[in-house]
């Protein structure tokens, strides 16, 4: 079995179009969650870099809004790599929630091509955009795309059948979204707030993340996807379950496989999303795990939940942050509100920072933990 | 009054899809969620608030106290009629 | 199901395959008509086999027949206690996603003068609460995941899940295809498991998933 290593990676969020923008803004306290005209996290180009916005107008093909912030991220993270993605040896993964879902509103400038609302069309049109042969594989799994798209690629480079992989995620804010997730009554007025003991709900955001992995060994100090694992609550399809017990399961089975215990995690990147059950539900995962001592951050506070691109690109934060041994801090946060005995900081930390367990939980009783683990 | 509790019940059985119950099935007075009665769920209660917004044009406010209204069949009609007058 | 295969300790099984879509259901080679259009027909073979669980009818379309021919993959299997089903996952592919039940959630919101989006209809306007509802039934708590693609990629499928029984991930799993827009459906469902036992059975490589798909 082969190991799996991070080889590059890029994030486009509302605070900037690549990893150290994002990085620098979190560590500085930015927030990019506009609540007065829109609640939540939006991203524009002109806004937060005037160079993307000229170079990416794309004004001779018919793409939509996110197959746009796909494109930039996954050209991001190729132009340092070696990883060509024309190579029939790379493979394609696309974590997405809703797709151009934006296609199906009443008033929407961007139409794309009507066949692309199909999700895995979107990714074939992406995929081959940047000339890869194989067919791209798409995962649509609530709130854990992202992870579940990392475990996949995770397998496929194991098992020998590509060396390389490119693995985004992304989604838009559209009416579709916010509709429904205001009909749940799961938004906050403000930026949320996770873990904190005064929020009240979730802020949608929109980003695109892309993460390269390979079963070479480049570098010194590579971050392995070490261990991975997914599970369902089998409790209820939109809310998660008091005990964290599904959680629990997929922390629990990604450390095994990582050969880790408890005392060697020094960061968990958790799903945070700032709604009053998950983040009760998780701390109690938490502890239960007996990770109470690890410090523990949400990144949502910063730029909102964002459905298919929170699984990559708040794994993509906490690598980079794992690099510079930095743990980061959890946005929003002053107070905790939770019931479970964890650590939350709203301050970032300088310490070493070797393994990083990411969590993520969704729509339908998902759950899912990934293990990076730097490679010392 | 009577017209309104037949008719919220027939609301809440196609709102919430509940297929094989009738009119006569639902207890005016027993309560809508947990064991002993409809057991609706967390959704259920959002579908209820709807049926009031769509069809009775009510808002539930955060000054109102949501889950007392919602109780039973019995207490939603009386906010209704509360609204309504 | 007859046993195709030499005997071994420890494979990976089919222990049952069924099939829906809107001529048939096939159970383990035994069909039955599908009857009417979708809704009709999977009410009646909701009915007719006896299923009694009020949440069906909330279900969207596409969770319904997932549901639906995750019970009838079932019928005849004898599931171990519920604690030990933590290792049991649910691994599925489809095509359109939740573009069906997409649409009708649009629907409900694109007339500003009409503008009631529901939480029940949004809540399934994602594929893989179609597996969540398969493991609420079943509690079944192991490896969960959908995929989307134009048509059924078995190879892929099957390699995934046999990596994560492999890994020691899963001991069991609800594994396939199940695709529904409008009056387009079809499902095609495997449950396999480890044998630990000496007995007939099929085990779950490529060319036994084909034989059986194809025999219909």
């Amino acid at each position: 079995m082969k190991s799996v290593f991070v080889e590059n990676y890029s994030v486009l969020t509302g605070l900037g179009c690549n990893v150290e923008d994002n990085f620098n803004s979190i560590l500085a306290g930015g927030c990019s969650i506009n609540t007065e005209d829109f609640h939540g996290g939006k991203i524009s180009l002109s806004r937060i870099n005037n160079d993307a916005a000229d170079r990416y107008s794309f004004k001779d093909v018919n793409i939509s809004r996110l197959e746009k912030h796909l494109i930039i991220s996954i050209e991001d993270a190729l132009s340092s790599s070696s990883v060509y993605p024309e190579d029939p040896s790379t493979i394609f993964l696309i974590s997405t929630t809703k797709g151009n879902i934006d296609n199906l509103d009443a008033v929407n400038p961007f139409k794309t091509d009507a066949r692309r609302i199909r999700l895995h069309e979107m990714a074939l049109f992406i995929s081959s955009y940047f000339g890869n042969p194989n067919r791209p594989v798409t995962i649509c799994n609530a709130c854990i795309s992202g992870l579940s798209a990392i475990i996949t690629a995770k397998y496929l480079i194991s098992a020998g059948k590509f060396k390389n992989a490119v693995v985004c995620g992304g989604d838009i804010i559209s009416d579709f979204v916010m509709s429904g997730f205001s009909s749940l009554k799961a938004v906050s007025g403000e930026p949320s707030r996770p873990f904190d003991e005064t929020r009240n709900g979730l802020s949608l955001g929109e980003a695109c993340g892309a993460l390269i992995l390979t079963n070479e060994n480049k570098a010194e100090e590579q971050i392995l996807v070490a261990g991975c694992a997914s599970s369902n609550d089998a409790n209820h399809i939109s809310g998660p379950s008091r005990d964290g017990g599904g959680l629990l399961l997929a922390i629990e089975a990604s450390m095994r496989e990582a050969s880790i215990c408890v005392d060697d995690v020094t960061s968990i990147s958790a799903h945070g999303t700032g709604t009053v059950f998950n983040d009760e539900m998780e701390s109690i995962a938490f502890e239960r795990a007996s990770l109470s001592d690890i410090p523990v951050y949400s990144l949502k506070g910063f730029f909102g939940h964002t459905l298919g691109a929170a699984g990559i690109i708040e794994s993509i934060l906490s690598i980079h942050a794992m690099k510079k041994n930095i743990i980061l801090p959890s946005g929003g946060f002053v107070k905790p509100g939770i019931s479970g005995n964890i650590s939350v900081s709203a301050e970032h930390l300088y310490s070493q920072n070797n393994i990083c367990l990411k969590t993520g939980s969704g729509f339908g009783g998902c759950n899912a933990g990934v293990v990076f683990k730097k490679n010392v | 009054m009577e017209d309104l509790i037949v008719k919220l019940k027939g609301e809440i059985i196609e709102q919430l899809n509940f297929e094989d119950l009738t009119v006569d099935d639902i207890d005016t007075d027993a309560p809508l969620f947990g064991p002993d009665g409809l057991g609706l769920d967390s959704i259920d209660a959002l579908e209820l608030i709807l049926i009031l917004e769509k069809k009775y044009q009510i808002k539930i406010t955060e000054a109102d106290d949501g889950r007392s209204i919602l109780k039973s069949v019995r207490t939603m009609s009386d906010f209704i009629m509360k609204k309504k007058a | 199901m007859q046993g195709w295969c030499l005997k071994k300790m420890s494979d990976i099984i089919i222990k049952s395959h069924c099939s829906i879509n809107g001529t048939s259901a096939v159970i383990n080679g035994v069909s039955t008509l599908f009857n009417g259009d979708f809704a009709e027909g999977i009410r009646e073979l909701y009915r007719s086999n006896n299923i009694s669980y009020p949440k069906f009818f909330k279900m969207d379309n596409l969770s319904k027949l997932a549901f639906l021919a995750a019970e009838l993959v079932l019928k005849d299997v004898e599931l171990p206690e519920k604690q030990d089903r933590l290792k049991t996952g649910v691994i599925l592919m489809t095509s359109n996603s939740s573009l069906d039940t997409d649409c009708r959630f649009s629907q409900s919101i694109n007339n500003p003068e009409e503008y009631y989006p529901s939480p029940a209809v949004f809540v399934y306007t994602l594929p893989n609460v179609m597996a969540g509802e398969i493991c609420i039934r079943n509690s079944f708590q192991g490896e969960n995941c959908v995929y989307i693609n134009e048509v059924c990629d078995w190879e892929f499928l099957a390699g995934n899940v046999r990596s994560m029984f492999e890994s020691g991930k899963l001991d069991a799993c609800i594994c396939g295809w199940c695709d529904l827009f409008m009056e387009d459906f079809n499902a095609d469902i495997f449950y396999v498991e480890r044998c630990e036992e000496n007995q007939d059975y099929i085990p779950f490589k490529n060319e036994n998933i084909e034989k059986i798909i194809k025999n219909l």
